[in-house]
């Protein structure tokens, strides 16, 4: 099973290398307020601020998850690449 | 006030599954923490959701949880308090 047929079930996606530039974005993460090079940075950055997290207790990032009111955002890292998704 | 407040916090860290928390002002400064690391990371918690407002549209501040091999950290704020709880999966 490759990343889209994985990422399909999902209203949107946006996956991100490590520099922060998009690879790719689907769904409702195409709209030009997700996918764009700010919303990518803020991701990168939060997880920057998570890896200081984790590491200072010596723990394995598994997910991040983000919950808005109206909208939840899930960020996990596979390899070098960074998937969000939208549920 | 601050009775109250102890009472709550024990309550907290007695909860199952609880191993630390973290209080965190408005300026990023640990108020009060329970467990390993906790105080450190107080100004990390806050910023990541200060960042989450970037995310929405109308400048919401998000709710975030993070999710490691050990623990997972709920991370929420309300008014000016940043409160992060730190459980077992």
């Amino acid at each position: 099973m490759n990343e889209q047929d994985i990422l399909k079930d999902f209203k949107g996606s946006l996956i991100i290398d490590s520099e922060g530039k998009i690879l790719s974005a689907a769904g409702t993460l195409q709209e030009e307020f997700y996918n764009s090079q700010g919303f990518a940075t803020t991701i990168l950055s939060m997880l920057h601020d998570v890896n200081v997290i984790t590491t200072s207790n010596k723990q394995e990032f598994k997910r991040m998850t983000i919950t808005f009111s109206n909208q939840t955002f899930i960020v996990t890292i596979v390899g070098q690449k960074i998937f969000v998704v939208v549920q | 006030m601050d009775k109250q407040l102890s009472e709550t916090f024990n309550h907290l860290s007695q909860q199952n599954g609880v191993v630390g928390y973290s209080v965190v002002d408005e300026n990023g400064l640990c108020l009060k923490a329970h467990g390993p690391g906790q105080n450190n990371n107080a100004g990390f918690y806050k910023s990541l959701l200060d960042k989450s407002r970037q995310l929405s549209e109308g400048s919401e501040v998000a709710s975030v949880t993070i999710e490691t091999d050990t623990t997972n950290i709920f991370i929420q704020h309300n008014q000016k308090i940043t409160l992060a709880v730190s459980k077992l999966p």
